[in-house]
């Protein structure tokens, strides 16, 4: 162990044994004064320690993640790698992120006008509710775009028809959900097999397609307004407002952790940008899928290796 | 006739002598440079230039000569400016005198002494524009008003002179603008609170309608100007909406009744519960309007969406049901349409002012319930996902 790592150690326990003694502080009026000191000592120790065991997993999860070297300056390894989305399937993605972001950066903050924060995006950023509002319908034809296209993308593309066969849930998917908070509770040794698109994944990609409905729908509403009448314009007003917020928290909290902020893939998973997960990643998260791969690939060589051994008989 | 001629002239001259006589008497002691112990050394020409030239020292001054008369100057002003000291003697400036408060102007402080010029003279002490200066000279001396805790402070009588109208005397000697006495009235100056006072909350209109008399006649038959007149004293009038001694035009942002700041203006007594209370207001008013377009678009400071005034009106505020109610069925309308000039008839027609708070609101209600249970249930489930996803992950590493 060199200096340094020493001296991050000692501060790491420092840290902790103010942490405790804090606690201890605090806990003290609760604490019965029957108990004996050797008890309160003893409970301490066991806090302490579970302090310094959890910061210690957290520290070391984020300084790995932190420290993972991103694809672009990667050691060419020697893995074979597995193409997951098409070159098509990544546009429509980064066309989609790139105008929910806008239209969440211009409509956000309209549902919280009196928090500073919105004012600041609005009025500083923005320049402005006139072109804010602006950005907003033009992110929302980058929006309609994609679903159009999309929609496309699983009627005519081979590929996309595919994934969207795979994508539709099943009852496989509520046992596999089940299964996994099973696993998360101790109740299973280890969590479900996955095939292509996990629950996890599947859930993410309904979210997004429920969402395009209704803010898209709710949205030309209040957009062409002239078309419609005032009772309707109210009702999509809130509907977009409100589903805004969802879609905003749903794509925070369940699309960000699973593909930025769980420690498996901080702080990225590249996989957006390159279309490809290595072996290893292929059959640790989706082993089904892995599975079909490399049994296609037997039957492949077998087939060919049969016709080979065909074609050199009837040769002869 | 010759005759008679000739003794009115030897008249008038006699007393024009005895006049001066008696005055060059005063200045064998009071006479510049003639000053000596405790006699007050007198400019005899500042009384010549003024406008009462014609006035003998004891016609104000009450002095008999032979007696020692030093610090006896009492000025006998109301011998001929009966209405004037009248209108004085009842002013907070003389009542104060009862209090022994020091320091309380008399006729002298504003006007001046020996030198008084008429009020029509730009150079008088009493001129429009100068008689600002007479006083602020005591209310924004901040000790005095400390001190004196009767006083609107300091700073509320100093934002008049970055007012519209403060701006327009001060700063552009504008002889329209209202000086202080044109509100508060020359020599009575009564406190805002004496019912005879011209800015007394319901001769208020009055006072600006004198020069502002269209909009003051176009006030009193609203809604605030009628219940006013009626006697209920918590409806707005003038300085309500527009502020008393800062006062800005309505274009300028500081200004109360601008387009951005007029909702929170009207919701001094709209969203005032006890306002809303006594009257039977609807208490929703400003915060449906907030939860609008209009509103959030307010809120960024968009001077382009409706504000209140934009479909109640101005100073013409009636009742719905009245018909000259620009939210009137008759003319809603038009009043729509003033920006919204593709919006069919319908639009005009419908609810305004919903909330989705409110299940009367129809629709939204329905929708805001079915999301807040949505989002709340699947934000609890997310939670509960990755806090057992975490905990599993501890136990992994342990």
């Amino acid at each position: 162990m060199d200096e340094r790592t020493q001296n991050a150690q000692a501060e790491r326990e420092q840290i902790i044994q103010s942490l405790t003694r804090s606690i201890l502080d605090a806990a003290k009026p609760h604490i019965d004064p029957a108990t004996p000191q050797a008890e309160i000592d003893k409970r301490t120790r066991e806090i302490t320690e579970r302090l310094q065991f959890e910061s210690s997993v957290a520290l070391s999860e984020l300084v790995t993640r932190f420290s993972k070297t991103t694809p672009v300056d990667a050691k060419p390894t020697e893995e074979r790698t597995f193409l997951r989305f098409g070159r098509n399937f990544r546009a429509q993605h980064m066309l989609m992120f790139t105008s929910i972001i806008l239209l969440i950066l211009t409509g956000m903050p309209l549902k919280f006008p009196e928090f500073g924060i919105s004012k600041f995006m609005i009025v500083t950023v923005f320049g402005g509710l006139q072109n804010s509002t602006l950005i907003h319908r033009i992110a929302a034809v980058g929006l309609i775009i994609v679903g159009a296209w999309h929609l496309g993308y699983i009627i005519f593309s081979r590929m996309g028809r595919r994934d969207f066969w795979l994508m539709i849930p099943r009852p496989q998917d509520a046992k596999d959900a089940f299964h996994t908070v099973l696993y998360y509770i101790g109740r299973k040794p280890s969590g479900p097999k996955f095939g292509r698109f996990s629950f996890i994944e599947k859930f993410d990609y309904w979210a997004v397609y429920w969402g395009m409905v209704v803010m898209i729908g709710s949205g030309l509403i209040l957009w062409f307004k002239e078309m419609f009448n005032k009772g309707l314009f109210d009702i999509a007003r809130e509907a977009h407002s409100d589903e805004g917020l969802l879609a905003t928290l749903a794509i925070i909290i369940w699309h960000f952790y699973n593909v930025h902020f769980n420690p498996e893939v901080f702080p990225m998973s590249w996989v957006w940008w390159t279309g490809r997960l290595t072996e290893s990643e292929l059959k640790h998260h989706h082993p089904l899928e892995y599975a079909e791969i490399v049994n296609a690939e037997r039957k492949a060589v077998e087939l060919r290796a049969e016709k080979q051994s065909a074609s050199s008989e009837s040769g002869s | 006739m010759t005759r008679n001629f000739a003794l009115t002239l030897v008249l008038l001259f006699l007393f024009a002598a005895v006049a001066m006589a008696q005055q060059d008497a005063c200045l064998v002691c009071h006479g510049p440079g003639m000053a000596k112990g405790k006699a007050q050394a007198v400019d005899p020409a500042a009384l010549t230039g003024s406008i009462h030239a014609s006035l003998t020292c004891t016609d104000c001054h009450a002095v008999d000569p032979k007696v020692n008369h030093a610090g006896n100057r009492v000025v006998y002003c109301a011998k001929c400016h009966e209405q004037e000291a009248a209108g004085f003697n009842k002013s907070p400036h003389v009542e104060g005198r009862k209090a022994n408060i020091e320091k309380l102007p008399t006729c002298i402080t504003c006007h001046g002494g020996h030198a008084i010029l008429p009020h029509s003279d730009p150079n008088s002490r009493t001129s429009h524009l100068n008689s600002v200066k007479i006083c602020i000279q005591c209310h924004e001396d901040q000790q005095l008003t400390d001190q004196l805790q009767q006083l609107p402070k300091a700073s509320v009588i100093k934002s008049y002179e970055n007012s519209v109208h403060g701006q327009a005397l001060m700063q552009h000697g504008s002889e329209k603008a209202p000086a202080c006495i044109d509100c508060h009235g020359s020599h009575s100056t009564l406190a805002s609170d004496d019912p005879d006072s011209p800015v007394y909350k319901t001769h208020i209109a009055a006072t600006c309608g004198r020069c502002h008399g269209d909009i003051q006649a176009e006030y009193v038959q609203s809604v605030h100007g009628t219940a006013l007149g009626s006697g209920v004293t918590e409806s707005p009038t003038c300085t309500n909406c527009h502020g008393e001694h800062n006062i800005k035009p309505h274009l300028d942002p500081e200004s109360r009744v601008f387009a951005t700041a007029i909702s929170k203006t009207c919701s001094d007594c709209h969203a005032a519960e006890k306002v809303v209370a006594k009257f039977g207001l609807k208490a929703d008013r400003i915060a449906t309007f907030k939860e609008s377009f209009h509103g959030v678009g307010t809120e960024f400071g968009d001077t382009r969406v409706a504000n209140c005034a934009s479909c109640h009106g101005v100073h013409n505020i009636y009742p719905q049901a009245d018909s000259r109610s620009m939210i009137n069925a008759a003319n809603i309308e038009a009043t729509c349409g003033n920006c919204h000039t593709d919006l069919p008839a319908s639009f005009a027609s419908a609810q305004v002012h919903e909330s989705a708070d409110e299940k009367e609101s129809g629709g939204e209600w329905y929708v805001r319930q079915f999301y807040i249970w949505f989002i709340s249930i699947l934000i609890l489930a997310f939670i509960v996902y990755r806090v057992l996803e975490y905990k599993r992950r501890i136990k992994r590493v342990e």
